[in-house]
């Protein structure tokens, strides 16, 4: 310490002595009247002095026990080769996984043998999760299966945190002995029906695994053959924690590793209803990876989404089947991809194509009523596929795929109900407070119609269809297609019918059929319209262009490309003529584009099909409209249809972009 | 915790090489007893400085005979292990919390803001203890007892081997100091 500082403390111990801080300016003058700048700097240590409430009264708080999950100098494991734990001695770190560190451990007692020890990392509530494990040991105890990894006891280290003793698997990866070994698609679906075989043993004793996925199943080899080892059975149950929102999302990266292989109901993240399903959904999502190489959900965007957007795309987001995947991948990619199965890209591709996609996807269902009941129930399917039988699992009907898409975009279908209600108005106004039964009232209106004068009642086929508009919104689907095929019988039964009144019922008829899955229906109802107008109604009235490019979206729809071309060919012409500048007039062109392409009429269509991307994409507003995400996968399947895989790709990234970017507008 | 007594036994004995060797040990012992604490108390519960480092000079010590000059060196050693935990942990906190991947924030941020400014603070009084240090060693290892570790003034006199009416002495000497400097800072 040098004396210029000395003497600072000196006269700032002196100073102190006196009261106000006139006198300990004159004093300080009085004591060194040649510095200024120490005065100063005395001054202003007394001044700081002065203060209250300096942050150095009270001690540094101390550490929340919560900080555990953002510091990870504290969870470092502290074990190290050599330590004891319990009655087992650590020799070598052989893994590291998101939540916890193995060792190759030795145990000296009551047997001798050589084990793999898993320390479980981070800090948890080490007396619950031995209690779960406790709870579990019994039936851990009785499962006895060639392909599972035994787990023999648990415990807690001397620094609190939990392990788990298991049986000693000598082996790598399955994802990575199929690549490493370039398994053919064939070998790599025998390999995974002994996992399947290994589940269903684990089910029928009433354990669940819940964390399946290829870092806990490993591949050793017996006498040359390889045989998969389902490791970590009862870990994931022990170590589950509640997931809420609360919970830190750095802690929720660490307990489930991947997400990519989280089930929908996981991904709820509810706490409830994880059931043997849920490992059918991560069966699903393995053979998935051992047939295309990658993860029906990319893990790394998943994470990236954030947590809430994660959870949609798991439990609302479609993937894309194993072929689309293939087909649909950069050529490099593809050819990496079958180069490890030994086959040629086009081949691979069309090998998946068929039962091995609707395999996959109905294990990869979100509704898990629709997946396999069981384990074995997917192996036997993949048992038939390699004996070529026909195979339980079934690509989804026109009618779902139909109800589905309709669901996706009832906006552009929105039928002309609001004439329905308009006219309903007129009726039974007073019932509608009257009854529990929101159907009541419109039901009341079609009985006071009928009464009126029964079936002849021009307005009646307008109340049955208000009814089922009413039914519809309750979900009592069932009696609304019974009230529409009244309706659709009392049309047909009355071609006495003026014109208009034909009409009317028909716009709204055929929106009805669409909506409750009926679209052969529909489409004779709307060829029906066609005519009507044609017969009725001037050539230039807005209506004909609208029935006919509805015709054409529906052929187009139920597969008869050749009879929609016709149609959007004139709904294009009559906007030419009319209206040119109507961005509807490119919905029918990129429609006519999607009739030429199924049609193999490719050099016509490719012009077509961009020229509609660029003008809809000249005029889009802020947020992507469905008709240019529609006609952006039009393209798409224009490039996969006729070979050119990169392009495909490309498109369907642009599409897959767009509806990101429709969805975060809304 | 056999290491930590021999290393202070040799400390005794006039061993000075011992001295360096015992802030790795500490600063190992003192983290392995808050990640064990962690582990083991409920969340949202704080770990108190003070308990730690007496939890550990107890258990390091048993019922062994440690003399005063191991005892300083002990503490000595905690404060400053104390010191890194503290400091390590607050600068993550703010490292997360300004850019360190943006779900994380969204989700730790009730957690993180409440304690910003306290953690803000913490690395400027840490700032103004270093240029201290290296002014007044002995008034801030004072310091360091006092707010890293939560010792008494009569504690830490004790520890410091001075009088405690020149532990108070330098005490408010440098807490003027250092609050001068911080709002210099």
């Amino acid at each position: 310490m040098s004396d210029h500082e000395n003497r600072e403390e000196t006269l700032f111990n002196a100073a102190l002595q006196l009261a106000t801080l006139e006198e300990r300016v004159a004093y300080l003058k009085n004591a060194c009247p040649d510095d200024e700048p120490l005065r100063q700097r005395v001054v202003a240590l007394l001044q700081a002095h002065d203060q209250a409430d300096v942050p150095l009264d009270k001690p540094a708080a101390g550490l929340p026990t919560r900080t555990l999950v953002l510091n990870p100098a504290l969870i470092q494991p502290t074990e190290k080769p050599g330590d004891k734990i319990g009655r087992y001695k650590l020799l070598q770190q052989i893994g590291e996984g998101g939540c916890g560190v193995v060792y190759m451990a030795d145990q000296e007692e009551p047997v001798r043998r050589r084990v793999a020890l898993k320390v479980i990392k981070l800090g948890m509530d080490t007396k619950q999760v031995i209690a779960r494990f406790e709870a579990e040991r019994q039936a851990l105890a009785l499962m006895d299966h060639p392909n599972i990894a035994k787990v023999f006891d648990a415990g807690a280290t001397e620094t609190g945190r939990p392990y788990f003793v298991m049986e000693l698997v000598r082996g790598i990866r399955i994802t990575d002995y199929c690549d490493q070994n370039n398994l053919p698609t064939r070998e790599r679906l025998n390999l995974f029906n002994q996992v399947c075989n290994a589940i269903q043993h684990a089910h029928q004793k009433g354990i669940i695994h819940r964390d399946i996925k290829p870092s806990n199943i490993l591949v050793t080899m017996h006498d040359g053959v390889p045989v998969p080892k389902v490791i970590d059975f009862g870990i994931a149950k022990a170590t589950e924690q509640r997931l809420t929102d609360k919970t830190l999302f750095t802690a929720f990266e660490q307990f489930m590793g991947t997400p990519a292989y989280m089930s929908p109901e996981q991904a709820e993240m509810s706490g409830l209803g994880i059931d043997a399903r849920s490992d059918i959904y991560a069966l699903g999502v393995l053979l998935y990876e051992l047939l295309t190489g990658k993860t029906p959900f990319d893990a790394k965007e998943l994470l990236q989404a954030g947590l809430d957007k994660m959870r949609r795309t798991i439990r609302e987001k479609e993937p894309a089947r194993p072929s689309t995947c293939l087909s649909t991948m950069l050529d490099a990619d593809l050819m990496t991809v079958a180069k490890h199965r030994q086959a040629e890209p086009s081949k691979l591709t069309h090998l998946l194509r068929g039962d091995l996609d609707w395999i996959v996807m109905k294990t990869l269902e979100k509704d898990r009523t629709r997946r396999y009941e069981t384990a074995n129930g997917l192996a036997a399917d993949i048992q038939r596929h390699l004996q070529n039988e026909p195979v339980v699992a079934r690509p989804p009907s026109n009618l779902y795929r139909f109800q589905k898409l309709v669901r996706r975009n009832k906006l552009a279908f929105a039928a002309a109900s609001a004439v329905a209600v308009a006219l309903i108005l007129g009726f039974g106004v007073s019932t509608w407070l009257h009854h529990n039964d929101p159907a009541y009232a419109a039901r009341e209106a079609v009985m006071e119609a009928k009464k009126q004068l029964g079936n002849d009642n021009p307005e009646l086929p307008t109340a049955m269809l208000h009814l089922v508009d009413v039914l519809k919104e309750n979900h009592k689907n069932a009696e609304a297609r019974d009230w529409t095929e009244q309706v659709a019988a009392l049309y047909r039964s009355h071609p006495d019918w003026s014109a208009e009144m034909r009409k009317a019922v028909l716009d709204t008829l055929n929106g009805q059929l669409k909506e409750l899955g009926e679209p052969d229906e529909a489409v004779t109802i709307e060829e029906e319209r066609l005519q009507l107008l044609r017969a009725h109604w001037p050539a230039d009235n807005p209506s004909l262009n609208d029935a006919l490019s509805e015709l054409a979206w529906m052929y187009l729809f139920t597969g008869k490309p050749a009879k929609a071309e016709p149609v959007a060919r004139e709904s294009l012409a009559i906007y030419e003529r009319a209206n040119p500048a109507d961005t509807k007039k490119y919905w029918v062109q990129g429609m006519l584009g999607e009739s030429l392409t199924q049609q193999k009429k490719y050099a016509a269509a490719e012009p077509l099909l961009l020229d509609t991307y660029t003008n809809l994409n000249e005029r889009e507003g802020a947020s992507p409209s469905w008709f240019l995400i529609e006609t952006v996968g039009r393209v798409s399947e224009f490039y996969a249809a006729t070979g050119q895989s990169q392009k495909a790709a490309e498109w369907e990234k642009r599409k897959s972009d767009l509806e990101k970017a429709s969805g975060a507008k809304k | 915790m056999s290491d930590v007594t021999q290393i202070l036994h040799a400390i005794e004995n006039g061993d000075a090489k011992a001295a360096d060797e015992l802030l790795p040990l500490v600063y190992e012992e003192l983290r392995k007893l808050a990640a064990y604490k962690m582990a083991n108390e409920s969340p949202d519960q704080t770990l108190q400085p003070t308990a730690l480092v007496h939890e550990a000079w107890l258990r390091f010590t048993g019922k062994e005979n440690v003399q005063w000059n191991g005892r300083a060196h002990f503490f000595a050693a905690a404060a400053e292990s104390m010191r890194r935990i503290l400091i390590d942990n607050a600068r993550r906190k703010l490292a997360l919390r300004h850019g360190g991947g943006q779900q994380r924030v969204d989700i730790l941020e009730q957690d993180i803001a409440a304690n910003v400014n306290d953690d803000e603070q913490l690395l400027a009084i840490n700032e103004a203890l270093d240029k201290f240090a290296a002014k007044d060693k002995q008034k801030a290892e004072l310091v360091k007892l006092r707010f890293f570790v939560g010792l008494t003034i009569e504690e830490a006199a004790d520890i410091l081997g001075i009088s405690v009416a020149t532990a108070k002495r330098y005490w408010i000497y440098a807490r003027a100091w250092l609050q001068a400097e911080i709002g210099a800072l």
